[in-house]
């Protein structure tokens, strides 16, 4: 370039001015200089940008979170974020994931309710399964086995479980129990009914209750019954 | 028959709230829709989710032409295949008429600022570009359009004009050009150049969509916010662009302040009184 500076370290330069909201000399200097806009404002117009676009898809994401907080707090947090966090996912929306750990760090209080929120996030963002067999299918003799629903989300923490899951296209949250919990780890990637009564054995629940907690899942979406695949 | 476009007529940019409308009504004022790819795409290590499913059903009523955000194409960092390979993927399931992005950067060393940066229009930029462009085309299997994009500021070490870069790129690279005329008119603002001049030099035989949209007024220059309606000097560009190479696939993009369908579709339907007037294009 003119300045002798080349693309590399000009895009490196305008990359950490807008993460930095600085004006350091030897940017200005690569910017032309036209009225009636003036170079700082003209790179401001870039900084303002992205702290706004980054702030705001977060606070959408996250907005439990940042309702009954005061509007200094909230921009402190969302700035520390966005400037300790830079975005590494070509889709804005990915770029929440990182925000549940960073929340657990500096306001912990609020780790549940965040990571809760991206649980829906990914929870409404997942397809439905493309091989559900309904009940018509079953009672013609379709082999099936009995699957974690795609939407469906798990996250167990020391002290506490969680599940995300889609029923009529809205999100619901329960709080598995312990045995619920491992009943549902071991159905993620499908069980064949054979394999669910030998759970019921190993675990000492009964037939009838494990079918009726299956069946309730079905009807609530949390668990799908696959074909099987021959 | 031109290879880098054809005249698929009035379209919009689709967005989540008027999905009930498309789905419900099927609007016949527009003959096709531009998606945002990434929107749309699976998500990193995961399948398709529920939006490209729903894009699945426009797609059965409609032509889709597929617009992305996050090539990168102007970054020094190298191309992404794990982005190229989800957007690939999205390409074979949808059968887009076309595959468009920015002819900008979006950041470097992997981080992503989700805006779309000018490029020095230098030598150097010119070589980058065109190489990750030919590895791109060859990806996909298909040429792209590059969109102009929207500036705030100029490099003073560039070599070349904006429509100079873009007419070296297209030369050599065999893309099209997706022109956004209030990208034009938002720039001839903020440098203070004449947008028909501009619109002169621009290789109309490789436009292969237009962009409309509408921008806001700040104290002495314009932000390219999609968010109002498109304002009478674009449409006064317009006219006289496509009077002077023929009609081209046009669409309307707005990304802020959606109205009502039945709102945009007021701007939609201006756009074919403008094409009936026009010759066609081939």
């Amino acid at each position: 370039m003119g300045l002798r500076k080349n693309l590399a370290e000009v895009q490196y330069l305008i990359q950490k001015a807008i993460r930095d909201k600085t004006h350091p000399a030897n940017l200005v200097d690569l910017i032309a200089e036209k009225p009636p806009i003036g170079v700082y404002h003209r790179l401001k117009i870039y900084q303002d940008a992205y702290f706004i676009r980054m702030s705001e898809s977060i606070r959408e994401d996250f907005s439990i979170c940042f309702e009954n907080m005061d509007s200094e707090k909230a921009d402190k947090i969302l700035m520390d974020f966005i400037q300790h966090n830079p975005s590494r996912t070509r889709n804005l929306a990915e770029y929440s994931k990182l925000f549940p750990e960073f929340i657990q760090i500096v306001e912990p209080e609020l780790y549940e309710v965040a990571l809760r929120s991206w649980m829906e996030i990914e929870c409404s963002h997942a397809a439905d399964p493309h091989d559900r067999l309904l009940l018509d299918d079953i009672e013609h003799g379709a082999d099936f086995i009995v699957r974690l629903h795609p939407a469906a989300r798990l996250h167990q923490a020391q002290a506490k479980s969680i599940l995300a899951y889609r029923s009529q296209d809205q999100v619901r949250f329960m709080d598995p129990s312990p045995a619920d919990m491992s009943l549902l780890e071991f159905l993620a990637q499908g069980r064949s009914l054979d394999e669910l009564a030998e759970f019921a054995l190993q675990n000492k629940i009964s037939d009838e209750e494990i079918m009726s907690t299956t069946s309730e899942w079905i009807k609530l979406e949390i668990l799908f019954c696959q074909g099987k695949t021959k | 028959m031109n290879p880098y476009f054809k005249d698929m007529g009035v379209g919009v940019g689709l967005r989540p709230a008027h999905h009930s409308d498309f789905l419900e009504q099927r609007p016949s004022s527009v003959t096709w829709i531009e998606v945002i790819s990434e929107n749309y795409m699976p998500w990193q290590n995961q399948t398709f989710g529920k939006p490209f499913h729903t894009l699945s059903r426009f797609r059965e009523d409609y032509p889709v032409a597929m617009h992305g955000v996050s090539l990168n194409i102007g970054s020094v960092d190298p191309l992404d295949f794990d982005y190229l390979s989800r957007l690939k993927a999205l390409i074979d399931a949808i059968d887009p008429f076309v595959v468009s992005d920015h002819m900008s950067w979006t950041g470097m060393n992997g981080q992503n600022l989700h805006d779309l940066l000018p490029v020095p229009y230098t030598e150097e930029a010119l070589n980058l570009i065109l190489q990750k462009l030919a590895r791109v085309q060859d990806y996909l299997g298909r040429p792209i359009l590059l969109e102009n994009p929207s500036s705030y500021l100029e490099f003073r070490g560039s070599e070349m004009s904006e429509p100079e870069f873009l007419q070296k790129i297209v030369k050599s690279s065999g893309c099209g050009l997706l022109l956004d005329i209030n990208n034009v008119f938002v720039s001839s603002v903020n440098h203070g150049f004449d947008p028909f001049d501009y619109l002169r030099q621009i290789p109309g035989e490789r436009v292969g969509q237009i962009h409309l949209a509408g921008h806001s007024k700040m104290d002495g220059f314009l932000i390219d916010t999609h968010d109002a309606p498109v304002c009478d000097e674009v449409w006064d560009l317009y006219s006289w662009y496509i009077s002077q190479i023929g009609r081209r696939s046009t669409m309307i993009e707005r990304d802020g302040h959606i109205p009502e369908w039945q709102e945009l579709e007021k701007e939609i339907l201006r756009i074919g009184a403008i094409h009936g007037l026009a010759k066609k294009s081939g």
